[in-house]
């Protein structure tokens, strides 16, 4: 007998009574017959051995009573054993609703593992200091507070400042390091990567070796050997983890480096975002002279490590006395993302307690609806003599049940959430969240949802072992019941919040994204590459492929350009004959375009007044086109065409003695404005205060004012296209021609124009990708939830329903009846659920575009699906409903 | 022979021990102690019955229905592999106390 069939055995004779108590009947007549047949093979008469055999029993009643109450005592005195068999019973009971069962188990650990993935996700980014480095506590982040101003914070500082405070302040010790993407080319091949230009002191202050090599050893950071240190993932991915790879060359930012070492795996700096090598400063900085020197290039990031004989007070006073400016310093946790995504990643983590508040409601439903088709079972057992607390302990049970299980499935949602999640909100991040905390959290998530299902249900069950002892075999059918009415409530409400939230944020994007900019953008390419080296000028790189690209199929028309909208800015110093001050908006100097007669084409500026720029206009006169912002505020009340305006640097103009910005005198030519253009958005894709109109003005290509420190002659920048074929078919023809043979070119980027708009737009994205996810998992969890209940309650009221069809209901009448019945709790919710909305909106409020709360389209479009989904899941039901069968039914 | 008490916890033992010699059921058990004892222990079923059932549950010992040797119905009782091991160990400790006891008894006084 092997070891499960034995205590199966003994736990059926155990538990089940009705057995038990009719195999003891069977075992003392037994007895009694065996007697019996003794004292009748003695000669005693039938009658009388039957009564001898029955007083030596002394009482098979007696018997009986004595063996109940043996195993009742043995019941009690082993706790385990109670526990094994009510584990078997809450099992066996659980399997009996397999589908119910497996759907709230599913719901649950989807909900949970949502919440896991979310916070696993803020714990790397956001709350736990970076892998590889030692003792992360005492490691600081440091923030420049401007003189006098302690809301004007500054994250990054000179070489200089960096210098004075390694130098000077003994009460940390400090590293400076500045992101960037850089070139590099490994043998032959050109591609971009993220590297991070450290300070010598970098490495020592985060306590961190390389895995692979002596790394990085400067003796000081304005000059020393061109080296590179690779990460571990970087070394895989570029050199396939060759164990040789240290002492071979790579070009990187154009200059011959050696490789110097590997990190070790998971090292990624300072913060969990990804790098791909680390270079010292003097190798990324090469082709900027002057970096070290220079005051006012605030181009390091700065952090600090604090001895643990220092305090962080005492370290940041010290720091203002050697520097005569305070600073801040901040733990290193989170450092490197944005305040913006921060702000958008803590909301979205709120909003995904909601999802774990819809998932609970959905898995009580479940487990309401269950105990409802269960309550048979409860009825027995009550009659069967089981008390009400072992009822109820049983419930706790199969709830507990459910929840382990969903605590082990939702590790692996966790687990398959964490990339998809991660690639919207850090698209940096590193790593993998930690399974233990995981696991650890999701035990504690699990645990109180387990507790809080298992009172509902509870409840539930209690609720309705009264009822059916009070109606005696539980003959009264009562249908959808209250608690399960809320719970759907519950859920369509808070999916109805999702969904409307989703709206909100994806009305914003949509209105941010179809806003009139004054240009065309959609089918413009933009191709450039950033100022390298070995390329002194990049108009013969770029001007001399023009022609070639131009005739490229699927190249309708490409111009040289400078600087455009969303690219850079080119604010050169200017003044208008008779205002005594240079205009400004708000304080900012009008920007000027370069612009090719083809430019203006491309981008589809509209000339509203005078004439656009002409092939002509490079040999001509000098001119000058400004928007309709420049031109009312300038001249207002006169027509802007046939005034001057004198842009750029006079003749004699020296820097080294110039204080603040110049204003151009009358030595420099007057250029006359030949036309009106409409606005166009500079910089900012939200309109706040004067983004929407700001002053701009053209000036022919060639007609460029350049500072007299930059050589003479027009400067390209890059090359914009208008095309009529994908930007991604075209990138690599293009990069070929502008690259041709040469190898020493910076990466060259061949990007849709509007892809410029992508990093404004991010947080925007974001919130409508994670909250439509969101949704549709509410969604989806709202329509089990729905469809779960009002199976059940069809199945209840099938009599009913068949004694409609038999006095002459039309089963088309009958799906009405359920529908309407969904539709009405669907109604509610999705009223309650606006209400939510509009209330809960104000908090996102600085978040919206063009978009409030009570969005009458948004709550609308968010309604409808809610009603779209409610009928979807109820339609079977209704459809069951119909087909009661009053010849089956009403025949009993 | 007179009939003795029977010491609690010593029938577990007896019905281990008889069952030790092969599967019996409740008649055979009985008349198996009494025979052994020549008499001393007659087990009654308000006493059997209620042991039978907690070894049982202790999972000492099996039921299970089969026919007696003289082929009559009856639920009969196996010894498990636990409850042999269970046996030994009792016999055991049922030997220690048992000579504890005797030395007891057989205490003289002191000179």
């Amino acid at each position: 007998m092997s070891l499960w069939s034995r205590w199966r055995a003994r736990t059926r004779t155990l538990v089940d009574r009705a057995t038990l108590d009719h195999e003891l009947d069977r075992e003392l007549a037994d007895w009694v017959d065996e007697l019996t047949a003794r004292y009748e093979a003695e000669g005693v008469p039938r009658g009388e051995a039957r009564r001898r055999a029955l007083v030596e029993t002394e009482g098979v009643e007696q018997v009986k009573d004595r063996v109940r109450d043996v195993r009742a005592r043995w019941f009690f005195d082993h706790p385990l054993e109670r526990l094994r068999f009510d584990l078997t019973t809450a099992l066996r009971s659980l399997a009996a609703t397999p589908v119910l069962s497996g759907a709230a188990v599913v719901t649950m650990a989807a909900a949970v593992g949502v919440n896991l993935a979310m916070f696993g996700l803020i714990d790397r980014a956001l709350l736990s200091p970076p892998p590889g480095i030692e003792a992360p506590d005492r490691l600081f982040t440091v923030s420049f507070l401007a003189p006098g101003n302690d809301a004007g914070l500054r994250t990054s500082v000179s070489y200089p400042t960096f210098r004075a405070m390694r130098d000077q302040v003994q009460a940390f010790a400090p590293a400076a390091f500045q992101r960037s993407a850089m070139t590099v080319v490994i043998d032959g091949d050109q591609r971009q990567v993220t590297g991070l230009a450290v300070s010598a002191t970098y490495f020592q202050v985060l306590g961190a070796r390389p895995a692979l090599g002596g790394g990085l050893i400067q003796e000081r950071d304005e000059v020393g050997p061109a080296v590179v240190v690779l990460s571990h993932a970087f070394w895989h991915a570029a050199f396939g983890g060759d164990p040789a790879v240290v002492g071979r060359h790579v070009s990187v930012q154009g200059l011959d480096c050696t490789v110097a070492g590997v990190m070790p795996e998971g090292f990624s700096g300072h913060s969990p975002t990804d790098v791909d090598l680390f270079t010292p400063l003097s190798v990324a900085m090469h082709s900027s002279p002057g970096w070290d020197r220079d005051q006012y290039r605030n181009l390091l990031a700065v952090i600090v490590r604090v001895p643990p004989d220092q305090t962080v007070t005492g370290a940041e006073t010290q720091a203002q006395h050697a520097l005569g400016y305070r600073i801040g310093l901040s733990p290193i946790v989170g450092a490197d993302v944005g305040a913006t995504e921060q702000r958008v990643a803590w909301w979205l983590t709120g909003v995904s307690l909601l999802i774990l508040v819809i998932g609970l409601a959905n898995a009580s439903t479940l487990l309401v609806v269950r105990a409802a088709k269960r309550i048979q079972d409860v009825v027995i057992r009550t009659a069967l003599g089981a008390s009400r607390g072992r009822l109820v302990a049983q419930g706790v049970l199969e709830a507990v049940i459910v929840a382990a299980a969903a605590t082990a499935l939702s590790l692996g949602f966790a687990a398959w959430l964490d990339e998809p999640i991660r690639r919207v909100l850090f698209p940096n991040l590193i790593g993998r969240s930690d399974l233990a905390r995981s696991t650890v959290m999701a035990a504690g998530i699990a645990g109180a949802l387990a507790l809080v299902v298992a009172t509902i249900a509870n409840i539930w069950q209690v609720r309705a072992q009264v009822q059916a002892a009070s109606v005696a075999g539980a003959a009264r059918r009562s249908g959808r019941t209250r608690t399960m009415t809320g719970l759907l409530l519950v859920q369509t409400a808070l999916s109805m919040v999702l969904l409307a939230g989703a709206g909100m944020f994806g009305q914003s994007l949509y209105k941010l994204a179809a806003q009139d900019f004054g240009m065309r953008m959609a089918g413009v390419a933009v191709v450039e590459f950033e100022q390298g080296p070995n390329v002194e000028n990049k108009n013969q790189v770029l001007g001399g492929v023009l022609e070639q690209v131009r005739a490229l199929p699927g190249v309708e028309t490409a111009t040289v350009i400078d600087t455009v909208p969303f690219t850079g800015f080119n604010v050169p110093p200017i003044s208008v004959p008779g205002l005594p001050e240079p205009p400004k908006v708000g304080g900012q100097l009008p920007f000027l375009i370069a612009s090719t007669p083809e430019l203006l084409k491309i981008l589809d500026v509209k000339i509203v007044e005078g004439r656009g720029f002409t092939a002509a206009d490079d040999r001509g006169p000098l001119v000058v086109i400004v928007n309709q912002t420049m031109a009312r505020l300038v001249w207002p009340g006169e027509g802007a065409v046939g005034k001057c305006i004198r842009i750029g640097f006079d003749p004699d103009f020296d820097p080294e003695l110039s204080v603040g910005p110049p204003t151009p005198s009358a030595k420099v030519p007057c250029r006359e404005v030949i036309g009106v253009a409409r606005d166009t958005r500079q910089r900012s894709v939200v309109p706040m205060d004067n983004e929407a109109h700001l002053m701009q003005y053209f000036v022919p290509f060639s007609q460029e004012p350049l500072p007299p420190f930059l050589p003479p002659g027009p400067h390209v920048r890059g090359l914009m296209l208008r095309t009529t074929t994908s930007v991604e078919s075209l990138a690599q023809p293009i990069r070929r021609l502008v690259v041709g043979q040469r190898t020493d070119l910076p990466f060259v980027r061949v990007v849709p124009y509007v892809q410029m708009l992508d990093r404004q737009l991010h947080p925007w994205r974001l919130g409508t990708t994670l909250l439509a996810l969101f949704s549709a998992f509410a969604l989806g969890v709202a329509a089990v939830g729905l469809y779960a209940s009002f199976a059940h309650a069809v199945a209840e009221r099938r009599r009913e329903m068949a004694i409609r069809l038999a006095i002459g209901a039309r089963p088309s009448g009958l799906v009405v009846l359920v529908l309407r019945e969904a539709l009405t709790m669907a109604g509610i919710g999705i009223v309650a659920g606006s209400v939510t909305a509009i209330v809960a909106g104000r908090w996102i409020q600085s978040l919206l575009f063009e978009t409030t709360p009570s969005d009458p389209l948004v709550l609308a479009s968010a309604g409808g699906v809610m009603f779209i989904v409610a009928a979807a899941a109820t339609l079977l039901p209704a459809r069951t409903a119909s087909k009661a069968d009053p010849n089956a039914l009403l025949r009993v | 022979m007179a009939q003795t008490s029977l010491l609690q916890g010593t029938l577990d033992l007896l019905i281990l021990r008889t069952l030790a010699l092969g599967p019996q059921h409740g008649v055979g058990i009985a008349d198996r102690i009494k025979q052994v004892t020549r008499g001393t222990f007659e087990i009654k079923a308000g006493s059997l019955f209620p042991a039978l059932h907690r070894l049982e549950a202790d999972g000492w010992v099996s039921g299970e229905w089969g026919a007696t040797s003289a082929g009559r119905r009856a639920k009969l009782y196996t010894l498990t592999k636990e409850g042999r091991k269970h046996l030994a160990a009792e016999q055991k400790s049922w030997a220690r106390v048992a000579l504890a006891i005797q030395q007891v008894l057989e205490m003289q006084p002191e000179a």
